[in-house]
Parts: C-alpha cells; structure tokens; sequence
C-alpha cells in the first residue's frame, strides 16, 4: 500500500515550523547555556587532599550556580581539582568554596580566577564559514547529479539542511545543554546524515522519473519514491539510533554528563534527518514546483496552445 | 564449484579475523612494534586529558600589557601550535593577572618522551633583528611578512643545505636595499631573541624583497631543525612580551575519568545491536554485512592507531556517522536485493542488479559525504578539522568495506543458499531461472 505523504505536507511545515520557532524563542528568551570557551568563566583551583568523585564535584557546584560545571583531575600537588564554570560573582564563588570546604575539610585554599572566552567564538566561525562553503558544494553537486530534477531540488536538499540544523538549535534552547565543542560536532554530524537520506529519496524519484511515462504525475512519483525508500530509511534510522542510543543508556547509568550531552542531541538529530528527508525534502520540492507551474508557467502553455 | 564458494568465504573471513586481530592486539616483532593497536590511539585532551602549561606575561620596562596584546600573544600561540601539527588545544588567557593557559594533549603512558616537549619554543618572544657591525637595529620583525624554511640542492660542500628564507614587506624591502647600499664590504648581522643566526658580508646592494638566513655549522639533521623551527618562530610574529612558565601541570580528561572506559563498552555493545538488527531484518545478506562491518571497525582502528590522527569526542561523533554510512549502504542494497527477488528474475541477476541500482545512490551519497569533509578539514580549524579528517577516513573505508567486501562475500555465499528464501528474508517463493 502507498501511503500518501504529500498529502499531509502542510502539517509537517507547521509542526517543524512550530517547534522550530518556539525552541529557538524559548530559548533566547530564558538564555542559551554557553561553555566557558564559548562565553568566558571562572576557574577554580584546589588541591583536596583526599580521593574525590569527578560528578559529586559538579553536582555539589551546580547546584550551587545553576549552570555547567567542568571537573577535572590534576597532578599539581595530592589530589588536586580544576573547576571551570560560567562566569559566577563573588557571593557565588564564596558559597562553592565553603561548600567544599565542608565537604573535603583537608583542603587548601583555592585559587579562583576569571577566564575570558577563547576558541569558542573562533570555533563557530570556523564551523559556520566552513559549512556556507559545504552548502555551495553540496548544492552544485547535487544540481549536477539531480539534473533531471531540477535546480528546485537542489534548493530544498539545502534548505532541509538548514531546518535539520535549526531544528537542534531549537532543542537545544530547550533542553539547556551547554552550547559547545560537541554542539558543533553535533550540527555538523546531522547535516551529513540528513543529507545522505535526501540524497537515497532523490535517487529514487529520479530513477522512477526514467522509468514511468513522461505524462505520470509528480504526485505519485514522489509518493511511490518515498514508500519504496521507506524499509531502508526505517532500517538504517533504528540501527544509527539503537548505536547511539546504547552510548546514551551507558552515560545515564554511569553518570556521564558529558557524554550524555553528546549523545541525546546525535539521537534527536538522527530522527530530525530521518523526518525531514521523508516529510519535508520532497514535499517541499514538491510544493514550490507547483508553486511555480500554477504562477509562471500558465503563460506559456496558453501560448503553446495558441499555435 | 561449492567447495570453491567455501573456502573462498573462509579466506575472506580468515582476512577479517586477522584484521580484527591485529586492531586489538597490534603485532610484535621482538621488543619492536610493527602494527599498533587499539591501545596506542592517540586520544585528544577532551577523552584522555593533557598538560597544562601557565604562563606569566612580563611586559618590558616602561610598559603595560594591554588586552589586545594578550590577544596577539593567543594568536601568535595558536599559529605555532598549528606549526606542530596540534589543531586539539585549549589556549585562555586572562586579563586580571595576565596569565596565559595552554592546554594540549600528551601521550602520559610513554614515559620516554617528555611531555612538554611538545610545547616547546611556543612561549618564545622571537624577536627578530637585522643589525649593523655597531648594533644599531636595520630591520625588525615587524618589516617581515612571512618566514619559510626550504633548501637549496647543492651547497659549495655539495650537501643539500636547509635555511629560512624571509619575505620583507614593502617596507622592509626598502630598508633592506638602504642598508645594504651603505654596507658594502662590511657585515649584517641578524639575531633571533638576541642570538646570532647568521652574519654574513654585504657584497653588494640587495634590491629583492627576499633574504636568506644560512644555518652555520652541523650535520644536515641539524641544520634541518634548527631552520624549520626558526621559520616557524619567525614566521608566527613575535610576542609583544616576555612569558615566564610559572605553573606546569597534568589535567584529567574533562569527559570524565571512566567515560573512555564507558563509551568502549558502550561501543561494543552497539556493534553486536547492530549486527543482530541486520541478521534478523536481512538474514543471510545481514550476517554477511555484520562482517563487513566489524572489517571495518577494525581497518578504522588500525588506520588511526598507526597514523597520528588523535582521537577527540568530535571525532567520534564523525566515525558514528560513518558507521551510520556504511550500514545503510548496506540496507539500500539489501533492500533493492529484496525487490529484485521478488521480480523472480532468478538469482544471479537479481543479485547484480541491486548492486548496479543501488549504486547510484550509495556513490552521490558518498561523494557529497566525502567532499564535505575534505572541505571541513582544508578550511576549519581546530576540532571542525579533527572531525573532517575522521569522516573522510570513515567514508572510504565504508565504501571498501560495505559495498566491495559484501559484494565479493554475497557473492559466495549466493550459489550455496540459492534455494532458500527464509535466509534472504523474502515471503514469496522464489523460481530459480540459473
């Protein structure tokens, strides 16, 4: 049975388009959390003198500050500590210094010190200039491959990039995970998945574009393209997320924060890539061809018929 | 004609059991390493934590460190970290006490190397003067625009000889052809931090923008270092200041202690998910993918063990995906196998026609993948390179593996199971026309 996904075109532009916009305002509106290569911080040194849990560090701090904490093991000196977290005022760097005084009661005075921001910023803009450029590329390559497709279709292989990419920021305005070096391997590591899955759609519309009469409707070429390419898209999405889904399930047992923000927004943006190739790729393409033949086209079929 | 399709499929898979062999447990000949394994990836400072160097900025007498001064020193930090082929580093700095932190990631189990020698002469003013037999300064650093290091073929000894050759700016130029017009018959001298590289004699007027520092005496190797760490010094600028090391430290992995740990685990539990999702969707293609695919875990092993790519979190995230990759080639052939099947065009023929149709879309889905990453690693910096490199890797072994090595195993294994459609996962009956 085929099922008809061009039909319901229009709700998957406004659910997409919905949580796009409200991720992204939500969270400009209650902040994006930024690591402290992204925004600067405050570093906090001490040498504990006695064995000390990475995560009840972190935990005990931002419970305290309410944002990101980085821990790290030193060897300066007998079971040393580097806290990194965003930028906290004196009265906040007081309370976490007593709280871990109470808590390791051997310790030293820390050194406390205030860190601007240093490769984040360079880092985004690297990522971003470097990404404009792979649009480019991936746009004429597309162009070249899909000519039977026309340029429309490479057009809307980029622009479902860009809502793959935006529809990450707009989770990750909602859950609060730290804008970091991960966030940008995240983006990139989605646009290359999202684009390989448009890629194997277009491959089929434009083989069964060979096959089936010229007078076919697009409708059902693009619908057929979709159902057949479906039990692949489907395979290949639950065996990418059951991989990264058992990263995930370990962090959540052993307590990685790290890893667990690594994890959950690759999981999110796999299913993303997956929706937005079969819901949004083609139908897209699909409504701006239409668009197009209704508003610039009528001219010249009545001319055609006038001769 | 069976017993050939046999120990064929044996060979094969022997080929991948040695592979998987040597990718965990490398291979030894004596005390000598040959193939590196697993153990001797070299994991970036966010898996396996580093060193961390802090340096006090000292301004010279009369002056005052400025924070577009500290950004310069960042800048000129980050060029020479780049010189030494580390693109994984942390460099802060801050304003309050003018210190300046770099943290690059270190190999702590090899105890013979030291570890700092990496981040050695990066804290070196290198400041560059040209100078008259009475000391007065001619040029300076800042009338040079680039430093390199070359050689020419042949020296008057017949040895290849390394040097720097500088490129002035306009500027420079100019002071250059000035002084070696005043300077005939007498000596230029130029000292990199106070040190005399070189001093040769004014034989006449130089008018190019380029000049030649000579390395003095020594063995080739010698001079070949010496001349391309003074083009890297030269070439990154100088500090506007003095940097004094006041604290050196190892730091800890900011993933976490265990978390390496963990994600191994985690890996390897993944792979068996994976392999069981493809032999109960695909059957007999699945198992034959499942090999495929731990080939290619264990050629991605050995290539980065024995190459010097260090292994970051980013990087991960570029092998997952290209794992992702080489899965869903897998799939999409499957999947056209399963169709073609179906048509009852007999087996041979469907098996060769899902692999020439499904071919189209696995080489522009990997070209595109390809090209991206190229392109990541030529114009990003730092991680977004790591992860270029990582993802280009990953997408040509994904190639090899999924669609060469499934091809050539299936391609077994078809004559032996041509009966059966429960092990191809196919419902309808199938007319064999071979």
């Amino acid at each position: 049975m085929t099922k008809d996904i061009l039909k319901h075109r229009y709700i998957f532009f406004a659910v997409s388009l919905i949580i796009i916009v409200a991720g992204i305002t939500y969270g400009l509106v209650t902040g994006y959390t930024f690591d402290i290569d992204f925004k600067g911080g405050t570093s906090i040194r001490a040498e504990l003198k006695e064995e000390y849990d990475n995560n009840e560090i972190s935990d005990l701090v931002s419970s305290i500050t309410n944002s990101s904490v980085l821990v790290q093991k030193t060897t300066n000196g007998n079971n040393s500590v580097s806290i990194t977290t965003e930028a906290i005022d004196q009265e906040n760097s007081d309370k976490v210094i007593e709280a871990l005084k109470e808590k390791y009661t051997n310790m030293d005075e820390p050194s406390v010190r205030n860190v601007q921001p240093s490769y984040g910023k360079e880092l985004l803009n690297s990522a971003g200039f470097a990404l404009v450029l792979a649009i480019i590329i991936m746009l004429v390559y597309i162009f070249i491959r899909f000519k039977t497709l026309g340029f429309t279709a490479a057009i809307t292989a980029i622009i479902t990039l860009i809502h793959d990419a935006l529809f990450i920021v707009a989770i990750y305005g909602f859950i609060k995970f730290p804008i970091n070096s991960s966030f940008v391997a995240v983006i990139l590591t989605i646009i290359g998945y999202s684009i390989n899955d448009t890629i194997v759609v277009y491959d089929r519309i434009r083989e069964n574009k060979r096959l089936v009469s010229r007078s076919s409707d697009l409708k059902d070429t693009i619908n057929t393209s979709i159902n057949q390419t479906m039990g692949r898209t489907i395979c290949t999405s639950i065996t990418t997320v059951v991989a990264i889904l058992t990263v995930y399930v370990f962090a959540l047992v052993k307590d990685q924060q790290v890893l667990k923000e690594f994890s959950l927004p690759l999981i999110i943006g796999v299913l993303v890539g997956t929706y937005s190739s079969v819901c949004i790729a083609s139908s897209l393409w699909y409504t701006i061809e239409e668009f197009i033949k209704k508003h610039f086209k009528k001219d010249t079929k009545k001319n055609k018929k006038n001769k | 004609m069976k017993t050939k399709n046999v120990i064929k499929i044996a060979i094969y898979v022997v080929f991948v059991a040695l592979i998987s062999y040597f990718a965990i447990f490398g291979l030894k000949i004596g005390e000598r390493t040959i193939i590196k394994s697993a153990k001797n990836i070299n994991t970036g400072l966010d898996i396996s934590g580093g060193v961390t160097i802090i340096y006090q900025a000292v301004p010279d007498e009369g002056k005052e460190i400025t924070e577009d001064d500290l950004k310069k020193s960042v800048a000129v930090i980050e060029k020479r970290l780049y010189a030494k082929n580390i693109f994984d580093y942390i460099v802060r700095y801050d304003i309050s006490t003018n210190q300046i932190t770099v943290e690059v990631p270190v190999d702590t189990s090899d105890t013979s190397v030291d570890p700092l020698k990496a981040v050695e002469g990066l804290d070196k003013t290198a400041k560059v003067e040209f100078r008259d037999p009475d000391s007065n300064v001619l040029l300076s650093g800042d009338d040079i625009v680039s430093a390199k290091y070359s050689e020419t073929s042949t020296d008057s000894t017949g040895l290849r000889s390394p040097h720097v050759e500088l490129t002035f700016s306009e500027e420079g130029a100019t002071k250059f052809s000035d002084a070696t017009a005043k300077l005939i018959g007498k000596t230029i001298a130029i000292y990199l931090d106070d040190t005399c590289l070189t001093e040769p004699v004014v034989n006449q007027q130089i008018t190019s923008n380029n000049a030649i520092i000579t390395m003095g005496n020594g063995t080739y190797a010698e001079k070949k270092k010496n001349a391309e760490e003074y083009a890297m010094l030269i070439d990154s600028g100088a500090m506007p200041f003095t940097l004094n090391v006041i604290n050196k430290e190892y730091i800890g992995p900011y993933i976490g202690q265990q978390a390496l740990e963990i994600s191994v685990k985690a890996g390897i539990v993944a792979l068996i998910l994976v392999c069981l999702i493809m032999i109960v969707v695909y059957r007999l293609p699945g198992l034959v993918s499942s090999i495929s695919l731990i080939a290619y875990i264990a050629f991605t092993i050995l290539i980065i063990a024995n190459t010097n790519i260090s292994l970051t979190l980013p990087g991960i995230a570029g092998l997952i995906l290209s794992l992702g990759m080489a899965v869903d080639a897998n799939v999409i052939i499957f999947e056209r196998l399963k169709e073609e099947l179906k048509q009852n065009i007999g087996y041979k023929r469907a098996f060769e026609r899902s692999f020439k149709n499904a071919m189209t879309a696995i080489v522009d889905g990997n070209v595109t993948t390809f090209t991206v990453a190229i392109l990541l690693y030529i114009v990003g910096t730092g991680l977004v390179k790591g992860f270029g490199i990582v993802l280009a890797l990953g997408v040509v072994l994904s190639l090899l593996t999924a669609v060469l090595l499934t091809k050539y195993l299936l391609k077994e294994f078809m004559p032996l199971y041509d009966k059966s459609t429960f092990l191809f996962g196919i419902k309808k009956e199938v007319k064999n026309n071979d």
